[in-house]
């Protein structure tokens, strides 16, 4: 149990089956982990949307015949020296994600960009990862 | 996400309430390309005023839904709230540019 007393934690993280069922929960976990940190309700909605498209995207390219397979999701909230704070989160998935734009797939990561700083994609031999910086909010 | 469906006015109206997104887009395409098949070139009306999630996937399926309706001559009318957070997608992707947006049900029937 979570004593009322003890501040919101500053990580989150989740592993979840690559299927649009996940979505609801993954929007659903950050809007309540983001709530609790006392972010604004306009910057919630853009890294929820921005999760959501990028866990959208891993989950589209998730071979169907992959049964088993995981989207990984991680996010922290840091400072800056300024005191205003930020999230990077980080979705993770198998090595056949190509999170770059394909046809209507450019949507996606477009609203990506647009509720993010920053946007970064690292491949591996075993997947790979898209790294996403928020927009800074005020001290808590 | 729900949808029901209703007749006003001699317009279909698809009150949608809940999340669009990867998951429940199906059964709204599905529901708004049936409405514009049988409006028998009437006006369809999609009331997004409750949905609380629109994700890209969403907003795919209504540029597919108003573009069916161009074809079938059968206009879609969107009905989405300024001050809630479907509206921002919306702008994001240049969309209030494309879709016929209304701000009542009212409004689009009288359009």
């Amino acid at each position: 149990m979570d004593s009322p007393l003890r501040p919101p934690d500053d990580v989150i993280s989740m592993v979840l089956m690559a299927d649009p069922v996940s979505l609801s929960v993954v929007r659903e976990r950050f809007r309540r982990w983001l709530g609790a940190l006392c972010w604004p309700q306009r910057e919630i909605d853009d890294v929820v949307m921005a999760v959501n498209e990028a866990v959208t995207s891993a989950v589209e390219h998730t071979h169907p015949s992959a049964v088993g397979a995981e989207v990984r999701v991680a996010a922290r909230q840091y400072a800056e020296p300024d005191g205003g704070r930020r999230v990077i989160v980080a979705v993770a998935a198998g090595e056949h994600w190509t999170p770059e734009p394909e046809g209507f797939e450019g949507a996606g990561l477009l609203m990506i960009h647009a509720c993010m700083d920053a946007v970064e994609v690292t491949r591996e031999a075993d997947g790979v990862t898209m790294l996403l910086t928020s927009a800074k909010v005020a001290p808590a | 996400m729900t949808i029901e469906r209703d007749d006003r006015d001699g317009c279909l109206v698809l009150v949608v309430q809940g999340e669009v997104d990867l998951s429940t887009g199906g059964r709204l395409m599905e529901a708004g390309s049936a409405a514009l098949q049988e409006s028998a070139r009437q006006p369809v009306i999609l009331d997004l005023t409750r949905v609380d999630f629109l994700s890209s996937s969403g907003l795919g399926l209504l540029v597919a839904l108003h573009d069916d309706g161009r074809e079938l001559g059968a206009p879609l009318r969107v009905v989405v709230d300024p001050d809630r957070p479907v509206i921002r997608p919306i702008r994001t992707m240049g969309l209030d540019e494309v879709l016929s947006l209304y701000r009542t049900v009212d409004e689009a029937i009288a359009a």
